[in-house]
């Protein structure tokens, strides 16, 4: 306590300079804030999104599956393994899915397709389908007939009540080929997408493809990003004997590696700020100590330990800091949450990268504690770094000499 | 048994181009209670031995016992400990902490040694009413004219309970009236308290009052006398 406002009254006794020195973390802690809230913020935006619009958190797939994309193998579309699914702590979603390569015709033209074989209810409930569709209406469980994308449509010509073709190779190498009264168009933002993806009911992609009750992935949605690793052990405890169960992490390593290059990017950034304040703070805890040496002396001379003199030092440093760093979050926290809730709507390359990948170009800012917590604790570390210089002036204080000069 | 206790001292310095011997063989003897004003021209050596009376630097040769306690055999840092339980100081530059107010001054030292909170209020009061303060106690020291600051600052010597204070020429920046009066204040604290008070000074007036005065001439006392009590 004595040490604190000891500490404290003497900050005050360069005003300007404390003030200045203070406003400097403010800044850098203002700016940092807002920084990683965007970074972070928009981090955890794409993975949501991304993970909701393909992979889910988690697949399971039979073993090999991911690296081959053979269609042969495929594993049971058993309601028990659903519902065990369901059952462990943290899933909220399972789903699953028959996907696989075809090309799709009509009396004008022939393409390339991607064949969803989709539960709609589920499928509708992850990533809202159905308000993509853009003619007709969705698919319904047990549905004889197909969305299609509208790139697709286009191409080949072809609208709501029209008939597609679908042929391709189906379990096993048998031949796999069908006709579907298109029930809707669906129009996506990716263009890979929009050019290719046919969506079939589960019971009909299955049929088409000669492969009744089977699957080739099942995606596992969970709670909060958070409890990710606590649910993958679960999934892949219980089913990782028999199949293989992949993180979106090992299906999506790309977009893994695009966050660590854009959040390194980012510390960067905030590691020069702090190492241009840190100089600051550095700067006027070593005046605030070689100003008060002789004062120090008398200290000294009283019976005040250097070890105590020294905490008093620290103390100054730190409140000095922590001034900054209060004040930038106090500043900084109110923009944060109104942008965490009213997103930006990006423009330019930004907004088309993020259509690119099918997402909506917005940014909302993360409020997430660790985002504060890890900027108190780098402020506070410079705060006692700065304090190593004056604590080797205090190591060498002799009362005499101090009190002499 | 004699409080401060000095064996043939010799102090040395030789941070300089030229060593300068600035004790030269000083014995020296003070009892509890006693009144001792060390006196002699500038350069003598009276800061140097005040020093080392009061445990902030070490002899070159020779032994210092303070309190019983040979200073050679104390730890840099048992020294600072030593200092804080065993003497006051009172400094020409006051010296006071600028930021703290009078009575957070003189009760710094017992928050140093810990003492509990009633304590310290008890003592801060007594003390700033034996210096004639207890107007002043929550003015900061900045507010405070010199004679006034001197005196808050006799009371944080006396604060920590100390076996015996030193004031090295706490008179030097003092006008004439106040020098008075913070002589006065020191010669009732030692009547009334007991309190054993050496201090050094050029002031012929001071030397006048003293009881009993050390004479220095270049690093060797030269006299060293002890008047009746009046
Ligand atoms: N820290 C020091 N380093 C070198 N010489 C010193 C130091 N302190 C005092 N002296 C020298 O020692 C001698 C005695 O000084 P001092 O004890 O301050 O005398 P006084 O207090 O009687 O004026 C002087 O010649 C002075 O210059
Ligand atoms: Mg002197």
């Amino acid at each position: 306590m004595l040490y604190l406002q000891l500490a404290w009254r003497n900050l005050w006794r360069n005003k300007r300079r404390t003030i200045i020195s203070a406003a400097s973390v403010f800044l850098a802690v203002f700016l940092a804030l807002l920084t990683r809230s965007m970074q972070l913020g928009s981090y955890n935006f794409m993975i949501e999104n991304v993970v909701r619009l393909s992979t889910g958190y988690m697949q399971i797939h039979q073993t090999g599956y991911w690296n081959t994309k053979s269609i042969d193998l495929a594993l049971p579309d058993d309601p028990a393994m659903r519902t065990r699914l369901m059952q462990m702590e943290h899933v909220t979603q399972v789903i699953p899915r028959l996907q696989s390569f075809a090309l799709a015709a009509s009396n004008q033209a022939t393409r390339g397709a991607m064949i969803q074989g989709i539960n709609p209810g589920l499928e509708d409930r992850l990533n809202s389908l159905s308000g993509k569709i853009s003619a007709g209406s969705y698919l319904e469980d047990a549905d004889s007939s197909a969305l299609v994308a509208d790139g697709l449509a286009r191409y080949l010509g072809l609208g709501v009540g029209d008939t597609v073709v679908l042929y391709g190779m189906g379990y096993h190498g048998t031949t796999a080929a069908g006709q579907f009264p298109i029930r809707g168009i669906v129009r996506f933002s990716l263009p890979e997408m929009n050019a290719s993806f046919v969506y079939l009911s589960l019971h009909q992609a299955q049929t088409f493809l000669e492969m009744p009750r089977l699957i080739n992935s099942l995606s596992v949605m969970i709670d909060l990003p958070r409890h990710q690793t606590a649910a993958y052990e679960a999934v892949s405890g219980a089913f990782g004997r028999n199949y293989e169960v992949l993180s979106w992490q090992q299906m999506m390593p790309e977009v893994v590696q695009g966050i660590a290059v854009d959040n390194a990017g980012g510390i960067i950034m905030i590691a020069i700020l702090y190492v241009v304040v840190g100089f600051g703070i550095f700067g006027t805890v070593m005046m605030m100590t070689l100003e008060r040496r002789r004062e120090f002396g008398v200290l000294s001379a009283l019976g005040m330990k250097r070890g105590k003199i020294t905490l008093m030092v620290l103390a100054e440093s730190v409140l000095l800091s922590i001034l900054g760093v209060v004040s930038g979050t106090i500043a900084a926290f109110p923009l944060m949450l109104y942008f965490a809730n009213s997103p930006f709507r990006l423009s330019g390359e930004a907004a088309e990268a993020m259509l690119k990948l099918g997402l909506e170009p917005l940014l909302p800012l993360s409020v997430q504690p660790s985002i504060f917590i890890s900027q108190t604790l780098t402020v506070l570390a410079i705060a006692m770094v700065s304090t190593v210089y004056p604590a080797l002036v205090l190591r060498r204080l002799e009362p005499v000499q101090a009190m002499h000069t | 048994m004699a409080i401060i206790e000095l064996r043939q001292v010799e102090k040395i310095y030789d941070s300089g181009a030229v060593p300068v011997h600035a004790l030269r063989g000083v014995s020296l003897d003070v009892e509890p209670g006693e009144f001792t004003v060390v006196v002699g021209p500038s350069g003598s050596g009276k800061t140097t031995l005040l020093n080392l009376i009061g445990g902030l630097d070490r002899p070159t040769s020779g032994t210092v016992r303070l309190d019983g306690t040979d200073l050679a055999a104390l730890s840099r840092s048992a020294l600072v400990e030593f200092r804080l339980h065993h003497i006051g100081f009172v400094f020409q530059a006051y010296n006071l902490i600028p930021v703290l107010t009078a009575e957070e001054n003189v009760e710094f030292v017992m928050l140093l040694q810990g003492r509990p909170k009633e304590t310290r209020r008890k003592t801060v009061h007594e003390l700033l009413k034996a210096v004639g303060l207890e107007e002043k106690m929550s003015n900061r020291v900045s507010e405070l004219s010199g004679g006034q600051q001197q005196r808050v600052a006799v009371a944080r010597a006396l604060a920590s309970g100390p076996s015996y204070v030193l004031a090295d020429e706490p008179t030097a920046n003092l006008d004439t009236e106040a020098a008075g009066t913070l002589l006065n204040i020191m010669e009732s604290l030692n009547n009334e308290r007991k309190t054993t008070f050496v201090f050094s000074t050029h002031d012929s007036r001071v030397v006048e009052r003293a009881r009993r005065v050390v004479r220095l001439v270049d690093g060797r006392v030269s006299e060293d006398t002890t008047h009746r009590p009046a």
